[in-house]
């Protein structure tokens, strides 16, 4: 840690805000591909979220540049065999598309509130009505029991196919965007820390597990449902994490297997994390907070161990979970990020 | 096809860093930032000891990293003008991916300018016939620049008579620094 690094915190947030915009975007797609009746918050937080984490990313890299005003040059010139220079254009055709997924999904009432301005007011009024959710109240006020067949019952039919195709094509476009983060690390030989094919996987499946954490908070903000139609998305969320965040360990483990088998350089890398100055931040940070603890939580969940524990502390638990890891995703981007440049190939 | 590359006998440097002095002098770098460096090994203990000195700059590698990863196409290779590793300052943005890549840590980062730096073999001063000012200035004769690929010349002769190595070519870079091993 006594080093220099080139890269410093701007490009760590900006690593964990692509990873989380294109966690959700996914997210949110599979939501909507799947049973958008059922994960109406989970579709439309995600959609909302997407363009905004990946849009404050972009504007870090940026910063981070030596002569931001010059960043037009990624666009130029392409360089194949850069990951950069291919990871530039998937941002932003990301960051089109998913802002234009945003529009389809964006509440009625803040449609309304852009509808006030001239110029953009026609095309808004236009989205307010067309995501008009259906309504999930009856007439007396009680919540609907059962399905709600028509998230959209205002959108027309090609309003509907148009937004099912962006749900459809944002989900590769959320992987690019995730395994390109990870891959903009792995491509470098010089940083053997960095130089395995597991960087990139790992990155996407943290980002995933990351972008639940990211909905379980965000999503009763803004989808106002029944108790029970938020308890239901904080349900899935959490059982789609325990996939993700398995798969994570899965990654990890071989990540340090593997090392101890390669060549020097990368076995001589690998003590940052083993006894060297990245040790403690990545076991106990990373796996044993952001990994470890939320496994267990969520395994109990699963099988409804939490059913015998008070609502309040089941409720603080949750909660817990979900910050858990988004902490322990922040902690792994800013690992690798530190101990890759404290690594060479020798 | 002219294949520029040095030839470096690091048993003859003394350590008088003239070559650092030259190269920033000649090329007007920043204080703080150097083109090319000399690293200090101790070998052994006390009192068995002795000291290994060895000058390093930039590789001019055949597959260099650096323009591997270069967004932009500002790092470049000069085919045609003896292959060496070049940077257009014009197009650098400053993303410092190039200077991750690098195995030789060669390169360094103006803050001021916001632009990356490298050794460029003295490319100006070659169009008027002169060697590079390191290799000029260096009183023990420690580096030999020349193409490699026309037999008469110094660097090729070295070659010819001593065994050289490269360095970190595992990393499958292709440098173009010949270490004079014997």
């Amino acid at each position: 840690m006594s080093q220099h690094h080139e890269w410093g915190w701007m490009v760590v947030v900006y690593l964990y805000f692509g990873g989380l915009g294109a966690g959700s975007v996914m997210l949110s797609g599979l939501a909507h591909l799947t049973k958008r009746e059922h994960f109406r918050g989970i579709a439309r937080t995600g959609a909302i979220v997407a363009p905004i984490f990946v849009g404050l990313g972009c504007a870090l890299l940026l910063f981070d540049l030596g002569r931001p005003w010059q960043f037009w040059r990624l666009f130029t010139h392409i360089n194949p065999v850069s990951p950069m220079s291919l990871g530039s254009w998937f941002l932003v055709i990301f960051s089109v598309i998913s802002m234009v997924y945003a529009l389809f999904y964006m509440p009625p009432s803040w449609a309304r509130f852009f509808a006030k301005f001239p110029i953009i007011s026609g095309i808004f009024k236009k989205f307010e009505a067309w995501n008009e959710p259906s309504a999930e109240k009856d007439e007396q006020g009680n919540w609907v029991k059962g399905l709600i067949d028509n998230p959209f019952p205002n959108s027309p039919n090609w309003v509907s196919s148009t937004r099912n195709f962006l749900a459809f094509i944002m989900i590769p476009l959320g992987v690019a965007v995730g395994i390109y983060t990870g891959i903009l690390l792995g491509a470098i030989p010089a940083r053997p820390f960095w130089n395995t094919p597991m960087v990139a996987q790992l990155f996407l499946f943290s980002a995933l597990s990351a972008s639940t954490g990211l909905l379980f908070l965000l999503v009763p903000l803004l989808w106002k449902g029944s108790d029970r139609h938020v308890h239901r998305e904080h349900r899935v969320l959490l059982t789609a994490d325990l996939i993700f965040i398995i798969v994570e360990f899965f990654i990890i483990l071989p990540f340090i297997i593997h090392a101890q088998l390669s060549t020097h350089s990368t076995r001589v890398a690998m003590e940052m994390i083993l006894g060297g100055p990245y040790t403690q931040i990545f076991w106990i940070g990373v796996v044993l907070l952001g990994i470890l603890i939320p496994m267990v939580l969520e395994f109990g969940d699963f099988f409804g161990w939490f059913k015998v524990l008070p609502k309040s502390m089941a409720k603080f638990l949750h909660l817990a979970v979900a910050i858990l890891i988004l902490i322990g995703g922040y902690l792994l981007r800013w690992v690798f990020v530190h101990a890759g440049q404290d690594t060479h190939f020798l | 096809m002219v294949r520029y590359a040095m030839v470096i006998d690091s048993e003859k440097c003394l350590n008088c860093k003239a070559c650092l002095v030259a190269c920033t002098a000649e090329n007007k770098v920043p204080l703080g930032q150097h083109r090319n460096n000399l690293t200090e090994t101790l070998i052994g203990t006390y009192p068995e000891i002795s000291m290994k000195i060895e000058p390093g700059q930039c590789h001019h590698c055949d597959n260099a990293p650096c323009v591997r990863v270069c967004p932009t196409g500002a790092s470049f290779i000069n085919e045609h003008g003896g292959g060496f590793v070049m940077i257009d300052k014009e197009k650098c943005i400053g993303c410092r991916y190039c200077m991750l890549a690098c195995p030789y840590d060669a390169r360094s980062y103006n803050e001021e300018t916001g632009v990356v730096d490298k050794c460029t073999f003295c490319f100006h001063r070659l169009a008027e016939g002169v060697e590079p000012a390191c290799v000029e200035t260096c009183p023990t004769k420690v580096r030999v620049f020349g193409d490699i690929n026309e037999s008469t010349s110094d660097a090729a002769k070295l070659m010819r008579q001593h065994s050289t190595e490269q360095k970190k070519l595992e990393a499958g870079t292709g440098p173009n620094l010949y270490y004079i091993i014997d």
